[in-house]
């Protein structure tokens, strides 16, 4: 049996006029994947943020202190509520660059062989650096230009001027983590070295400790809890007449730059509703245009009978269809595009991606928005060309029912003068459809908007 | 053949239409009253813009009057609002108009299966059947698959003819049906309303063609929105 010929007048407005129908099919696409991509970013940077720094195991209490020795590392573990302690050495140097400047360079030491707090992810070389290596974290590679195998000197504050091998590359997630909000990005380039390679650096008492790093029993993302162990162990290294230069607390789950990331996809959010707003008002006028190339068609299926409920589900399913294939079109760009921004954000943010996925929210915000918005923006022309009598529609000419009088602005416009002919046209034809003009005017202060947005979202990023 | 003892099939009574346009208030119909029987083939004549096509646009309700009322088969259409109007037309009255009017997308045996569809009329496996015999019966069996702008003037016409004729409306409102067309391709149109006249079919045709609308069985004269004179 053949087709329905509504149906098949609804396939052919799709497939004879390709070009409109693209047009179309892109503007839904638009508002679609940038609300696809935003979600999906938002989803997995907040799932592979916490799930990649859980995973590393890392402190829940840090401290800055004076010296201590393993010992003393030992005596903290008894402490109530502690899980784990192991004692680091942090320090500080220059390092030159391939340029030839001086960079500061933080330096940690630990035995990196028994750790199991704070672990680190070999992306290159070798790992644990032996002695005289060392293994530099990605974060800032860029400014210090050194390859596999390079030597880089190093010099301490009394001039000394050291060489070591550089035979890893390594993510450290918990960079900054002691700086607060932001720490990450303010942190130097920091390097890795075993506790034999301090005494070549003339590391005094290079037996010791000045970092302290603690996990603790109990639910280690309540905050109260990690307070109330964090304050016995200052408390126990303020009675041993430790120095603490520094103190911080952080949940297994709370990646040190999640808050952050946060920030800039809620101010992405508001990027990609102004996206779709944009999408709306595109298609609105686009499918004006399409209800207007038609306005005869309507008047010949009212003719024949149609009523302007079922003109009105022709042009339903014509738009779901548009946004059926619009979501469609967009489901493999919007996992490319989320992919190649997890990759990038993963190196610039300081976390683990942990590859592509189907996330069934984004898929369904993506499935309703494809049905909704586009009927929503279709809703006024669709109305509004239905609701045209049989006469005016086979015409193309509306009956005026109210005053024919001019407006203000009519008569001013009416009134212009010393302006060339092609002028005076194209002057009022902008005002000729003032609804026409206000929805362009929206459009263009939207698509403005959007522009200016990226530009902040960038230059913040930056 | 018409029946005058009967009650008329189409009466209109005190018809007028007034345009409103930027220019001022336009006239097109003032005072019409009209009564048309069962089985009559009605000319419908008059100058370009003395009112003819408005008046078919009131009795197919298409466009609505400023005044008055018309009766069709007991029912006032005048009275009905736009959606009620479109199922009663489509199951009642076919139209025929100057340009055809034929969705250009769809072949002529989808556009004349299209008012079956949307008067959900006859089986669906039916209408295909109905819509073959009735393009057989406008001589265009052989080009059913055809798109509209594959065929010629005289083509889309016969075919929209067959698509007026697809709810079997007993009346059939032809605006201008041959003005568009030479004048054997007319011959031919004018010869299938007759047939259709002789099955008892209520014609109204709209024409500028005195010649063409003498050949009717009555003719009813429009000038300047009046109806002037009726002959027999």
């Amino acid at each position: 049996m053949m087709l329905r010929p509504r149906w098949q007048k609804v396939l052919s407005d799709l497939w004879k006029n390709k070009t409109r129908s693209i047009l179309i099919i892109a503007s839904i696409a638009v508002g679609l994947l940038a609300i696809g991509i935003i979600s999906s970013l938002y989803f997995e940077l907040n799932q592979d943020m916490t799930r990649g720094f859980q995973r590393i195991n890392p402190a829940n209490i840090q401290f800055k202190t004076s010296l201590v020795d393993a010992d003393f590392i030992d005596h903290l573990k008894k402490i109530e509520g502690v899980r784990e302690v192991e004692g680091a050495r942090d320090l500080t140097m220059q390092v030159k660059t391939a340029a030839g400047n001086w960079n500061t360079l933080n330096i940690q030491s630990k035995d990196f062989s028994k750790s199991t707090i704070n672990d680190i992810s070999l992306l290159q070389g070798t790992w644990p650096p032996q002695k005289n290596q060392i293994v530099l974290a990605d974060h800032k590679l860029k400014d210090l230009d050194v390859k596999l195998g390079d030597w880089i000197t190093l010099q301490n504050s009394e001039g000394d001027q050291f060489q070591l091998q550089v035979v890893g590359f390594i993510q450290d997630q918990m960079l900054g983590t002691a700086g607060g909000a932001g720490g990450f990005f303010a942190a130097e380039a920091q390097g890795y070295v075993s506790k034999s390679t301090l005494t070549t650096l003339h590391v005094a008492g290079s037996d010791y400790y000045n970092k302290i790093y603690v996990t603790v029993t109990g639910d280690a993302t309540d905050e109260s809890n990690l307070e109330t162990i964090g304050t016995r162990v200052y408390n126990d290294l303020d009675d041993n007449g430790i120095t603490i230069g520094n103190y911080s607390l952080r949940s297994s789950l709370g990646h040190p730059n999640i808050d952050l990331v946060n920030a800039i996809v809620g101010i992405l959010f508001m990027l990609t509703f102004l996206i779709v707003f944009l999408s709306g008002f595109l298609i609105t006028n686009t499918l004006q245009f399409l209800l207007n190339q038609q306005m005869q068609q309507v008047g010949i299926m009212k003719s024949v009978g149609a009523t302007r409920r079922q003109i009105i589900l022709i042009y339903v399913a014509l738009i779901s269809i548009f946004g059926i294939l619009a979501f469609f079109l967009i489901l493999p760009l919007t996992r490319m595009a989320t992919d190649k921004l997890m990759i990038f954000l993963a190196e610039q943010i300081n976390f683990t991606y942990f590859g592509p996925r189907l996330n069934p929210w984004v898929l369904v915000i993506q499935i309703i928005l494809a049905l909704v918005v586009p009927l929503a923006a279709a809703s006024a022309p669709v109305l509004r060309g239905t609701r045209l009598s049989v006469q005016e529609a086979l015409s193309g000419i509306q009956q005026q029912t109210g005053s024919a009088e001019m407006g203000k602005l009519d008569h001013l416009l009416a009134n212009i003068k010393g302006m060339s002919r092609p002028i005076l046209l194209a002057v009022r034809s902008v005002f000729r459809n003032k609804g026409r003009l206000i929805l362009t005017l929206v459009t263009l202060s939207l698509g403005g908007a959007g522009v200016y947005l990226r530009f902040q979202c960038a230059h913040l990023f930056q | 053949m018409a029946e005058k003892n009967e009650a008329p099939l189409i009466r209109i009574q005190h018809i007028s239409k007034v345009f409103r346009t930027g220019a001022g208030d336009f006239t097109a119909l003032e005072d019409v009253n009209l009564d048309f029987y069962r089985g009559e083939f009605i000319g419908v004549v008059g100058k370009s813009g003395s009112g003819k096509s408005t008046l078919a646009n009131m009795i197919t309700g298409i466009d609505h009057p400023t005044d008055g009322e018309i009766v069709i088969d007991g029912k006032t259409v005048t009275s009905m609002n736009e959606s009620d109007m479109s199922v009663w037309r489509g199951n009642n009255l076919g139209i025929v108009f100057q340009f055809y009017q034929l969705l250009p997308m769809l072949s002529l045996l989808e556009n004349v299966i299209l008012p079956m569809d949307f008067c959900n009329r006859f089986d669906p496996a039916e209408r295909e059947v109905r819509a073959h015999d009735l393009l057989k019966l406008v001589g265009l069996a052989d080009l059913a698959d055809k798109l509209p702008a594959m065929t010629s003037g005289g083509q889309q016409q016969s075919a929209a003819i067959a698509r007026a004729l697809a709810n079997d409306p007993p009346i059939l409102v032809a605006d201008e049906p041959t003005g568009n067309l030479d004048s054997r391709t007319a011959e031919s149109v004018f010869e299938l309303f007759c047939q259709l006249v002789d099955q008892g079919k209520t014609i109204i045709m709209v024409t500028h063609d005195p010649g063409l609308a003498k050949r009717t069985t009555r003719m009813v004269h429009i000038r300047d929105g009046k109806v002037t004179t009726e002959e027999e």
